[in-house]
């Protein structure tokens, strides 16, 4: 029921390369046409400046003819007040197509031809003011030879702006055309996208919410088995305690009333019966412990395992003392978040086992050492209940009996013993149970390795909380 | 003034012959007034409540077993000491349970004493020795 992100992904990248692509259209558009217009306002100054200056050179001509034929000064007028516009004409015409080299040649030309053509002016006005007429003639056919040369000077400018014009209109032209057929493109491809990462998505979430129906009725269920199951290890653990008591009292009462009339041997069936008894009461009793662990509800606190192991270690001194065994703590235990008293019950319990199952000959050695470990490098047997986090690994090792490792799961299990009839009046087989469920409960887990006659070596797991 | 008597509410009878039996072998005379469950336990004592006049007395102390039928001891220890007139007997929690939780529930409840019944006959007839003792000659209770 793994959700497939790769979907979401794809299809976040496909939208998100989607509306970069468009962006970049628009943008690129928008400053296309942009510079567009602005060229062609370029163009339309220029033919009108172009316009102008023509206009004033033709005004100029005409005053200058006009004078030559009347002598009359008043017809100067239109030359004189505009000859000295052309020549900043000309050079703000220059300016608007700077980047262009070849207009920039013609503008010099240009610039020549009027300024020769206006001294031309001007000397001929200054000669018909002084009536001088010689060579007349002449000067009035170099004045159109000059004239033919600005007409073709005028012609190639206008035509170069006017050529320039067309160029850029073709390419929007070709641009405009383009543009939509892309944009078409991208607006299937993005639709088709966008409708199938729908389906996928929605499938996906249909799956999902399947699911977590099917988990909730399963939870459900649990809860319900659970609840009863409590029912039954209260029932089991409590009520059965009343009547194991009461065969004890009585047959306690039987044989210290008739002392006397009792047979030895009846005796000795009595104190079977009361051992059986005392067996079976230790044994719900175990229970109850037991179920207590599964059902308490306790909320964690710190807890400093090194504190936890000295009153641990205090508790057990006599019994350590009576064997003459060693309790090595190689480092410094970490502070975990924990409940104290199931943490001192592990401990307990794990010294206890090694206490236990100590070898007659050699007095017994329990070393306990801390490690950091990753939790992808535990075992596989654990590994469910196991995240990819960082665990601190205690390991508490003896050199007791030791056990075959094919009983390494075994040994964990409730009411489990290895070997039934040497230990019989020591162990119920309920420690290690226990030492496994309250590494559950701290959301960890304990596995154990073991070597026949060499020791034992039980391993915790605690994790680390992230930071 | 009458004499002071125990009241023990205990569903098993052989639990409630043990106890006789014990009082017995201690020589003690009290009166002995068994109930078998939490509702007759209650429905005695509100009986001796409304017939205060006539000069009938609370009993001494009480021995409440936990698990009984129909109400348990944990229920009838919360209305006794939850009553305002009731609430000052004494009431003896008797009960087979060991447990950390029940006895520390106990307490809060109210209880005055938790006792786990011991197994074997001496112990028990000790225990009562020891309980009965305390209550009547050592400790003073209200009248």
């Amino acid at each position: 029921m793994k959700f497939r992100f790769q979907y979401i992904y794809t299809a976040f990248i496909l939208s998100f390369i989607i509306l970069t692509v468009l962006s970049f259209l628009f943008y690129k558009r928008l400053m296309s046409t942009n510079r567009f217009s602005n060229e062609v306002e370029h163009t339309y100054e220029t033919l009108y400046l172009l316009n102008k200056v023509d206009s004033y050179l033709k005004d100029a001509i005409s005053a200058e003819r006009g004078f030559i034929l009347s002598r009359d000064s008043t017809l100067l007028e239109p030359y004189l007040l505009n000859q000295h516009k052309i020549n900043p004409l000309i050079d703000s015409l220059r300016t608007l197509s700077i980047d262009n080299a070849r207009q920039q040649v013609h503008f010099n030309n240009l610039k020549r031809i009027m300024s020769e053509r206006l001294q031309m002016i001007s000397s001929n006005i200054n000669k018909a003011a002084l009536g001088e007429e010689a060579h007349l003639d002449l000067r009035l056919l170099r004045a159109k030879v000059l004239m033919n040369e600005y007409d073709l000077m005028l012609q190639r400018i206008e035509g170069e702006a006017r050529r320039m014009l067309l160029a850029r209109n073709e390419q929007k032209e070709l641009y405009q055309r383009n543009t939509p057929n892309f944009l078409y493109v991208i607006f299937v491809f993005s639709a088709i996208t966008f409708v199938v990462s729908f389906f996928i998505i929605n499938r996906e979430l249909r799956k999902r919410l399947g699911f977590q129906q099917q988990l909730q009725q399963q939870v459900g269920v649990l809860n319900r088995a659970n609840a009863e199951l409590e029912q039954l290890t209260h029932t089991a653990s409590h009520h059965l305690q009343e009547p194991l008591r009461k065969i004890r009292t009585f047959a306690d009462r039987l044989a210290n009333k008739h002392k006397e009339s009792i047979p030895e041997e009846t005796r000795g069936l009595l104190h079977k019966i009361e051992n059986t008894a005392a067996h079976m009461q230790g044994l719900t009793d175990d229970m109850a412990k037991y179920s207590s662990l599964i059902t308490a509800q306790e909320y964690p606190t710190d807890v400093d395992l090194n504190y936890v192991l000295l009153k641990v270690a205090e508790k057990m001194d006599e019994r350590l003392a009576l064997q003459e065994g060693k309790l090595i703590i190689t480092n410094s235990l970490p502070v975990i978040r924990g409940i104290p008293h199931q943490l001192a019950t592990l401990f307990e319990q794990l010294i206890d086992n090694s206490l236990k199952f100590s070898r007659k000959d050699e007095p017994p050695v329990i070393t306990i050492t801390r490690e950091e470990i990753s939790g992808k490098k535990i075992s596989d047997t654990v590994t469910s209940l196991f995240g990819g986090t960082i665990y601190h690994k205690v390991s508490v090792a003896d050199n007791g009996m030791g056990f075959s490792n094919e009983f390494a799961e075994k040994i964990f299990e409730l009411f489990q013993k290895l070997d039934t009839h040497q230990l019989f009046y020591q162990s119920k087989g309920i420690g290690l149970a226990m030492v496994q469920r309250i590494m559950i409960n701290h959301g960890g887990n304990v596995n154990a390795t073991g070597i026949i006659g060499k020791g034992a070596t039980f391993y915790l797991y605690f994790p680390i909380p992230p930071v | 003034m009458q004499k002071l008597f125990i009241l023990i509410a205990e569903d098993d009878a052989d639990d409630r012959f043990l106890l006789q039996t014990a009082f017995e072998e201690n020589g003690f005379t009290d009166t002995l007034h068994f109930v078998e469950n939490g509702i007759e336990l209650l429905e005695y004592l509100t009986g001796i409540m409304h017939k205060k006049n006539l000069d009938i007395q609370y009993p001494g102390f009480i021995l409440l077993d936990l698990n009984m039928p129909k109400k348990d001891g944990r229920e009838v220890l919360k209305e006794i000491k939850q009553h305002p007139e009731l609430k000052k007997i004494p009431v003896i929690v008797f009960t087979t349970t060991k447990n950390e939780h029940e006895i520390r529930r106990c307490y809060e409840l109210g209880a005055n004493t938790y006792v786990v019944k011991p197994v074997s006959f001496d112990s028990l007839v000790k225990v009562i020795y020891e309980i009965r003792s305390y209550w009547f000659e050592t400790a003073s209770i209200p009248v």
